[in-house]
């Protein structure tokens, strides 16, 4: 029977495993829901992006910029870097979480690095893969991981990073609720896990009336505050 | 068969995808690389793998009684059998083991061993790796992948099925931990150049992969450290780091590699050490020319696999031979491994065969020299092209406290320069799946 005993740094791993996994598939979302209104000539949407999703690095022009969010690993905001971070934990994690699964990961990094090389040109179409790949990563997680704190440590950080992406990106209130609720069952299941005092506390902050996405002062808090949920390892 | 070779960029298309890489420092810089699949593969028949099997065997349990003699009562020195410098002198000899009992008498759990095929069909063993020999996972891992892109070649069952590699290894572990605790594989971390290798392992063992300041020693035994603050205790230990970095307290001070205090867990017999310290000793290239004495001394048995033609310096006949015949021996330095310290004489300037003779008549001790085997080149693909190139195999036999096993596989490494006969994966070289046939 396979030992379900699991070191700080394993936990660790998986909770940003988590973390990054969610933020490329996301990432991927919201750069295809901007490309699309950027149809529109919706040119604030796109700042709004490089805003929201932390982008300090300058590019030449637009062309390079929109090359650079795909497949720059020295920006660290590019999709290419979450995925390096995503495989730079799942690597170390095969035992937990098996090969089939790291696959998944294996299988984007490979994508990107081969089309970085070669020059290609981002498509949105051609990006499909890394979601599709994304999705798969966490049904064979589903499938294959039966360890509760393995499962646990990754929903976790699936949820953190859903929800502050969210946050940063205004969404309203219900779906970042929703998420919440979810982050919270799994954080009430696994007290040694998750600080419950400090969900309790979060929880204020996460009501119809203090939900306030464009107070700058109200989002660093709560992303502060969901940074700071897990205890484990401490 | 054709639609295997067909479908080699499909196989290492897989490879890709489940990370089979191994990595290479080079410049200080650290880099993965894939390590190339040949689909062509190298089929053994039935009756010369009956040969090696028992050969191996016979090997590995002399391998294991010199080690644990020269730990204890030293006959084989006594007797004269093998020069007392041989031992004292070596590396890889560590008196700290002195009077230590391994569980089962066993040193070297996991033996490597690596062997060519001569022209004329001659099975030779080129070295013994009893430290960390790796390479397992990577046919483990082709066989699986191979099974799922060309079924129909392995319908009929001729070809033995290698995929018990990871039980074999597991009843090992379980037979030498004898219950105290959990199994672990004790890595150096992802920048090691076998980290795929040491994940895949535990993933297939069900051992738990530690990490450096994973486990802790408490009244000299070991704990694995869990999240909760919990310890667990380990039974059995699959290291897969040097003796000299696996206990800061006994060896290298500056080690963080390593377990402290790990030794005296050892000592006591409170943990199993997979392979057992000080194994050096026995796997010397210096030593090795002894191996065929060592399997004559303590098993009575004529040597079933043939070493090649070795000479020490240390042998005044060897020596002068040597010097004489330089130019068309191969020199190993005795301290390097991974296809390090190999040079063949032949493609040696004057001067530097000059320069070579005086190393050797400065530092006897320091080498050997070995004929040159033409061993049989395999068939390989190389841009579209069937092309031969030089290969060896890496058998692995495990021994448990009441069991000596064969995989019946192995790493078939090939060399992809037409004009190298180094194989390492260090060096560039391939790998092949090893086809043992049922009959």
């Amino acid at each position: 029977m396979k030992n379900t005993i699991l070191s700080p740094a394993k936990a660790n791993s998986l909770f940003w495993l988590g973390r990054y996994t969610e933020r490329v598939y996301l990432q991927l979302h919201l750069l295809r829901r901007c490309l699309d209104q950027m149809i529109d000539d919706n040119s604030k949407e796109y700042d709004l992006y490089l805003y929201n999703i932390g982008n300090q690095t300058p590019y030449p022009n637009m062309a390079e910029e929109r090359r650079g969010l795909v497949y720059d690993n020295k920006n660290p905001a590019s999709i290419i870097s979450c995925v390096e971070r995503a495989n730079d934990n799942a690597v170390i994690l095969r035992d937990e979480i098996t090969s089939p699964t790291l696959g998944y990961v294996q299988m984007s990094l490979e994508f990107l690095r081969d089309n970085s090389r070669k020059g290609v040109d981002s498509s949105v179409e051609d990006l499909q893969k890394l979601t599709d790949w994304m999705l798969a990563f966490w049904g064979s997680v589903d499938e294959r991981i039966f360890s509760g704190n393995v499962r646990s440590l990754l929903m976790i950080g699936k949820l953190i990073e859903h929800i502050d992406m969210y946050i940063r990106f205004k969404y309203p209130f219900d779906r970042i609720e929703e998420a919440f609720l979810l982050l919270e069952s799994h954080c009430r299941l696994n007290e040694k896990i998750c600080s419950i005092d400090d969900l309790q506390a979060l929880k204020m902050q996460i009501t119809p009336e203090f939900y306030n996405p464009d107070d700058i002062a109200y989002t660093n808090k709560v992303l502060n505050m969901l940074g700071s949920l897990i205890i484990a390892g401490k | 068969m054709r639609t295997l070779i067909e479908s080699r960029n499909s196989v290492n298309q897989w490879l890709e995808r489940y990370g089979v890489r191994f990595g290479v420092y080079k410049n200080g810089v650290f880099n993965e690389q894939l390590f190339p699949f040949d689909s062509i593969p190298r089929i053994i028949t039935h009756k010369d793998w009956g040969m090696i099997e028992t050969g191996l065997i016979q090997r590995v349990k002399a391998l294991n009684a010199f080690l644990w003699d020269i730990y204890h009562e030293k006959k084989i020195i006594k007797d004269g059998v093998i020069p007392q410098e041989f031992v004292y002198s070596s590396k890889g000899y560590m008196p700290q083991c002195e009077g230590i009992d391994p569980i089962g008498r066993v040193y070297s759990h996991i033996s490597g061993i690596d062997l060519v095929e001569g022209k004329d069909g001659t099975w030779y063993i080129l070295e013994d790796n009893l430290r960390i020999p790796s390479g397992a996972s990577y046919p483990m891992i082709a066989r699986e992948i191979t099974r799922k892109v060309s079924p129909t070649t392995f319908v009929d069952s001729k070809i033995a099925d290698n995929r018990n590699y990871a039980k074999i290894l597991r009843e090992m572990m379980d037979s030498v931990n004898e219950g105290r605790g959990i199994n672990v594989i004790l890595t150096p971390g992802r920048y090691n150049s076998a980290f795929f290798e040491h994940s895949y392992l535990a993933e297939k063992t069900g051992a738990v992969l530690a990490f450096p300041g994973d486990m802790t020693v408490e009244d000299d035994m070991v704990f694995y450290k869990g999240l909760f603050k919990e310890k667990v205790r380990v039974g059995a230990i699959y290291r897969r780091v040097s003796d000299e970095y696996l206990d800061p307290m006994e060896f290298e001070s500056t080690s963080l590699l390593g377990v402290p205090n790990l030794f005296q867990a050892y000592k006591k017999g409170n943990v199993a050490v997979i392979n057992g310290f000080g194994n050096g000793v026995a796997d010397d290239k210096g030593i090795y020319y002894f191996v065929p004495k060592m399997i004559r001394y303590y098993l009575d048995e004529e040597p079933i696999l043939h070493n090649a033609p070795t000479y020490l310096p240390y042998y005044r006949e060897d020596y002068e031979y040597i010097l004489d015949n330089i130019s068309s021996l191969v020199i190993k330095d005795v301290s390097e491994a991974g296809g390090y310290g190999v040079v063949f004489g032949r493609d040696l300037t004057p001067e530097k065969l000059a320069e070579l003779k005086d190393l050797i008549v400065r530092e006897p001790r320091r080498w050997i020299a070995q004929e040159v085997i033409d061993f049989k080149d395999l068939e390989i693909i190389e841009d579209e092209h069937r092309v031969e190139r030089k290969a060896d195999l890496r058998a692995f036999v495990v021994t448990g406290a009441n069991s000596v096993k064969v995989w019946k596989s192995g790493l078939t490494r090939f060399s992809r320069n037409p004009d190298s006969f180094v194989v390492n994966s260090s060096q560039g070289g391939g790998f092949k799946d090893t086809w043992i046939l049922n009959r």
